[in-house]
């Protein structure tokens, strides 16, 4: 070990701290299910540590690590099943009637009133993330939580840039038309 | 720039993925479309609220405190590894040795055992009503079916014989994959949780493994504020948890007569 320079298990843990809050919540909101939560984070970093090696210095730690654990995290949603459990996708025809939210001036009204974002309580927030796909669901939780560039994700995710620009605009898509469906029930 | 282009980059544009001359003509858009400028800064309000929302939460300390020790403890063996360790032993391989054992032992001692941490964890979901029981009496046949001798159906009827144990149902719950018979009860008025899994799945708790192979005839561990006490019965190792002294515990577990 050269003069100065700190031994690998004091360096991957000073890389580590920062990002444990932001992993943590990122796995428990992807996972869905909180008991599980606990065995991914132990198996990702762990195998984290072990590839230590081949992590390169000028590359985004956040970034590797964030792409381990969704591994992880897809690898056991897949052993346990969980996906058709946990997910119910919005039928493609019912997409294609959602209206032109862009274009319509009472949705941005909506959007813009501090009330109507305050009201959409947490548990409306993990209801309309119940309507992501797990690839949507990835995308959405890297960039609000992880912080992570599209380049990031393309690589996490193994797909092309594109069809991370498409599910990340139609996880946004179906969380505002999600959202505003649970705060029309609450106003009913 | 059309209000159909600068709608179709609303994402990357918020999230500063574009290209200098790109952002620039949204920006010289919305400067002159109000429609538009309005669309955007509705964007970005929700996606303020949703990511501040879907961000929040704290970090389960002991998870991290355990795993740093585990990678920590990595990092001391590979400083003792290099080839001049044989200085090292010249220089007193027994004291060495009784040194590393006394540290291990100190180090085991004030690590949270991993199946601790483990049932720890979904004893807090108990606690916080986000675990129910499942069923009370007799495991019902559908489930049975599931649990492919890895879990056997007497291990439900496991109870301590200590007064004041009071079961208010039991379920299925799965740990590091390994599925155990989940008995949830109050004794003296605490909740409890009395879990019983199969001995040969110890190989996935391997730190719990070693200090029950150690003899110990109870073994106890602390996870956060939550204590814990496990003990082998038969073929089954019975593990409590509950928010209570080590020495109620203890008495708790050790009552544990097994399935007749």
């Amino acid at each position: 070990m050269n003069e100065g320079q700190k031994p690998p298990a004091e360096r991957f843990l000073e890389l580590l701290r920062p990002v444990e809050r932001d992993l943590e919540v990122y796995c428990r909101r992807l996972f869905w299910n909180e008991q599980e939560t606990l065995d991914a984070i132990q198996n990702a970093v762990l195998r984290a540590w072990a590839a230590f090696d081949r992590y390169h210095e000028n590359a985004s730690f956040r970034a590797w690590l964030f792409k381990i654990l969704t591994n992880e995290v897809f690898a056991l949603n897949r052993k346990y099943a969980r996906i058709a459990q946990s997910e119910f996708h919005l039928d493609a025809r019912q997409m294609d009637l959602l209206p032109a939210l862009e274009q319509a001036a009472a949705y941005t009204d909506w959007l813009l009133s501090p009330e109507a974002l305050r009201d959409a309580l947490d548990q409306d927030l993990i209801a309309a993330l119940r309507t992501l796909t797990e690839t949507e669901r990835a995308v959405l939780l890297m960039r609000g939580i992880g912080n992570l560039r599209y380049r990031e994700f393309s690589d996490s995710l193994d797909i092309p840039l594109g069809s991370v620009m498409g599910h990340l605009a139609r996880a946004r898509r179906k969380m505002r038309e999600a959202i505003r469906s649970c705060q029309r029930r609450a106003t009913l | 720039m059309r209000c159909h282009e600068a709608r179709n980059l609303i994402g990357p544009y918020l999230d500063s993925e574009l290209d200098a001359k790109t952002s620039f003509e949204i920006e010289q858009h919305l400067e002159t479309c109000a429609d538009c400028a309005r669309a955007f800064e509705a964007e970005r309000a929700l996606d303020t609220r949703l990511f501040a929302a879907l961000g929040r939460g704290e970090k389960t300390a002991e998870i991290w405190q355990e795993l740093e020790a585990q990678i920590s403890s990595a990092n001391l063996w590979s400083r003792l590894k290099p080839a001049r360790r044989w200085k090292l032993a010249l220089l007193g391989a027994s004291s060495m040795v009784s040194a590393a054992l006394l540290a291990m032992f100190i180090l085991l001692g004030r690590r949270p055992l991993d199946l601790a941490v483990a049932v720890a964890k979904d004893h807090r979901a108990y606690l916080a009503g986000a675990m129910a029981p499942e069923f009370a009496g007799p495991v019902p046949d559908e489930l049975a079916r599931t649990f492919n001798d890895r879990l056997d159906v007497r291990a439900f009827s496991t109870r301590p014989s200590i007064a004041d144990f009071r079961t208010e149902g039991a379920r299925v719950c799965h740990l590091s994959g390994v599925p155990v018979a989940w008995i949830l009860g109050r004794y003296q008025g605490i909740p409890v949780s009395l879990i019983v899994l199969k001995k040969a799945e110890l190989v996935h708790f391997p730190s719990a493994k070693r200090r029950i192979e150690s003899g110990e005839p109870v073994i106890c561990s602390r996870a956060g504020l939550l204590q814990f006490a496990a003990r082998v019965v038969g073929d089954q190792v019975v593990c409590a948890v509950a928010e209570t002294s080590k020495s109620h515990l203890e008495a708790l577990v050790a009552s544990v007569r097994g399935p007749g």
